[in-house]
């Protein structure tokens, strides 16, 4: 019994020093701790980081070579990936539909075409359905290739920036020198097309695949898009519908080189052809030296 | 020395009723109050704890405790809710990373706690077994969860309906296991985690169904406007997400609108948590932030009276079954007078005789001595679980 009371004493007197302590300060959190990567979701991302960061941070893009990023879905060890990485560039736009589907942390996303979510282009013709109590509902929306637009490209990559300061603050300076330099390439890339589109005006344009809409909108080059595969030659139909759109200026603005068939082809039919190429996942180049090339394309490009 | 055990021996067997009350009524006044201790020390330490690693939680304007004890414990079902927008201006704010819990489900009596890959490296919860969620309608489950209901990764489990009644409402959406939790001894054991998206499809915000543009979809369309399909209520909506039909689940609404429970704050620093605080207190009357030390404190602190209350009381009954106690061995004393004078009598000395007296008081102490250590080792085992249950549910 003694035992038993001196116990119970020295558990009162602990409790009373318990609450005797009162409120605690608010600790410190630790910071949640993410491998020190980026993801990004496309070519243009990715040269953005790669080009303000240089080789301080590695730059990773999950998409496997030959895959149109806007196409692809991530398994599960890439969502795994997604989840370690410190930030996942996103272009915006509903480019990555995947990201509804899967689990990541939403601090690791930046959008960053947000700020010019206005800006977006609606796609028209989608269908959209209703059953039960949920009403109405559409399950897509906007055009995707943003950068195209290089008004656009600029604001994404002056947002890539910002979104870099804000997780490696201590490569403040060195990002803020190579977004000067990242903008001013942006600009000329700008003034390269706004030449060639004045240059080309007034000529047909068909593009391979409805990708240009920011492109068409921002320089004027509006044309009628097709759903022509590089690599896969066109049916009988598909040649007799252009033959039908076609007339002695038109070009064909192709997503990526055609193959030789299909080149042979046009050049029977008189009809002109350029590479623009969207650089959304560019193979052992990058996505400037892929702008680059475009516009060379273009300036290629006879006046008839 | 033989002689004076037998003879002992004899005389607790000949009382033994009157000896186990004793017994009896002196272990229980000296257990009771250090189980109260134990068990409040135990409780108090724990649901500090989990308050000292959640210093702040955001919710709906409403009940405080309701909101802290749902965030950390997962102990309330309130409805009571708020858009996740919410957690996109809370990250907008540069003080603090936010972390989304949603935990209106359950699977049986499991809460389904609906969170980002985030909370699982705050709680510093480890994976045993699989992986951690990758994919929409995956589930990874608390060791409790996995062990009462002898799940695996590999197995599948299947929400709670909220009502058997309700039959054109949510039907309970069937989830594979991709991964158990290693034991952390806290509420974390006793979840089914998901991301916060499927949460909204357990809820019918979100859901897939067969394609309304196909011919096979025929038979359930009512009409066709424009580009609008209006269909009736037979569309085939699953009930689990696979591979297969991954892509034919989508949202009616934004998720910025779509509703969470609460969310935890992570603070960059400790003045980015005062500063937080004070923006919140300040400027948001819609949401209300909460330190969770102060509401849990508060819990305790009305814990504590009652505990001081029944130990006050204990001590009392304590004091009266001593001076009982006292009495009946100062009466058995006396009523063994004649035994005393036999002994005496027959040849035993007086040490001999002190001994056999003092026989009785000395089994009825071991013995409650024991019994008291041993009912405050099972207290301490498992008085804890008995307090969370009691103060909890």
């Amino acid at each position: 019994m003694p035992n038993s009371l001196f116990s119970f004493l020295i558990s009162v007197f602990f409790s009373l020093l318990l609450q005797g302590c009162g409120e605690r300060q608010i600790p410190a959190q630790q910071q949640l701790d993410s491998a020190s990567f980026i993801i990004a979701t496309n070519g243009p991302l990715k040269y953005f980081a790669q080009r303000l960061l240089e080789d301080k941070v590695e730059v990773r893009m999950l998409v496997p070579e030959g895959t149109d990023p806007a196409e692809w879905r991530p398994d599960v060890d890439a969502v795994l990936q997604l989840q370690k990485a410190r930030l996942v560039l996103l272009n915006g736009a509903g480019y990555s539909s995947w990201l509804n589907k899967v689990s990541i942390s939403s601090n690791k996303l930046v959008n960053t075409s947000a700020s010019v979510a206005d800006q977006w282009i609606d796609l028209e013709g989608q269908v959209t359905h209703s059953h039960g109590p949920g009403g109405e509902h559409a399950h897509s929306g906007y055009a995707v290739t943003t950068w195209m637009d290089m008004t656009l490209a600029r604001i994404q990559a002056a947002a890539v920036a910002k979104a870099l300061h804000e997780r490696w603050p201590e490569h403040r300076e060195l990002i803020a020198a190579n977004l000067t330099g990242l903008l001013s390439d942006i600009d000329a890339l700008d003034r390269g097309y706004q030449e060639q589109a004045g240059r080309l005006a007034g000529r047909k344009i068909i593009f391979s695949h409805p990708v240009y809409q920011y492109f068409e909108r921002r320089y004027g080059m509006s044309g009628q898009s097709l759903h022509w595969e590089q690599d896969a030659m066109p049916t009988r139909d598909q040649w007799q519908h252009l033959e039908k759109i076609i007339d002695e200026k038109a070009l064909f603005i192709w997503e990526a080189e055609p193959s030789k068939k299909i080149s042979i082809h046009m050049s029977e039919m008189s009809v002109a052809s350029v590479v623009v190429d969207p650089g959304a996942n560019p193979a052992g180049t990058d996505w400037l030296t892929i702008q680059k090339k475009n516009l060379a394309s273009l300036q290629q490009v006879e006046l008839n | 020395m033989k002689q004076l055990l037998y003879l002992s021996l004899q005389y607790v067997r000949y009382h033994r009723i009157k000896l186990l009350v004793l017994t009896f009524a002196i272990t229980l006044v000296s257990w009771l109050p250090i189980a109260i201790q134990s068990i409040v020390d135990q409780a108090t330490e724990e649901l500090l704890d989990r308050a000292d690693r959640t210093p702040l939680v955001i919710g709906a304007p409403g009940s405080p405790l309701e909101l802290s004890l749902g965030s950390l414990y997962f102990r309330s079902r309130t409805s009571t809710t708020l858009p996740y927008a919410e957690v996109a201006a809370l990250e907008k704010t540069g003080l603090a990373r936010a972390i989304p819990l949603y935990y209106r489900f359950r699977v049986q009596d499991y809460p389904v706690v609906g969170t980002s890959p985030d909370y699982f490296e705050y709680r510093d919860l480890k994976i045993a077994m699989g992986r951690q969620v990758a994919i929409l309608g995956e589930a990874v489950i608390g060791a409790k969860v996995a062990n009462t209901m002898g799940l695996g990764v590999g197995d599948q489990i299947v929400t709670s309906s909220e009502s058997v009644f309700d039959l054109a409402g949510v039907y309970p959406l069937k989830m594979p296991v991709v991964g158990v939790l290693a034991p952390a001894f806290s509420p974390d054991d006793e979840a089914v985690f998901v991301d916060v998206k499927t949460s909204w499809v357990i809820q019918g915000l979100g859901h897939g169904h067969q394609e309304l543009n196909r011919s096979e979809a025929l038979g359930q369309i009512l009409r066709r406007e424009d580009d609008n399909i209006i269909a009736n209520a037979s569309v085939r909506q699953y009930n689990e997400i696979t591979v297969d039909n991954l892509d034919s689940f989508h949202f009616h609404a934004n998720n910025a609108d779509n509703p969470i429970s609460a969310i935890i704050p992570v603070p960059n620093d400790n003045k980015s948590a005062a500063l937080l605080l004070g923006q919140y207190q300040e400027e948001r009357q819609d949401v209300q932030i909460v330190r969770s030390q102060r509401v849990i404190g508060e819990l305790l602190n009305t814990v504590f009276t009652v505990r001081d209350y029944i130990v006050v009381g204990v001590a009392l009954v304590a004091i009266a079954t001593a001076i009982v106690a006292l009495l009946v061995f100062y009466l058995s004393l006396q009523s063994r007078d004649g035994e005393r004078y036999t002994l005496a009598r027959i040849g035993a000395g007086r040490f001999q005789v002190r001994v056999l007296m003092a026989a009785e008081i000395v089994t009825v102490l071991v013995v409650s001595a024991v019994l008291t250590s041993l009912l405050v080792l099972a207290t301490r085992r498992y008085g804890m679980a008995l307090m969370q249950e009691l103060l909890l549910t």
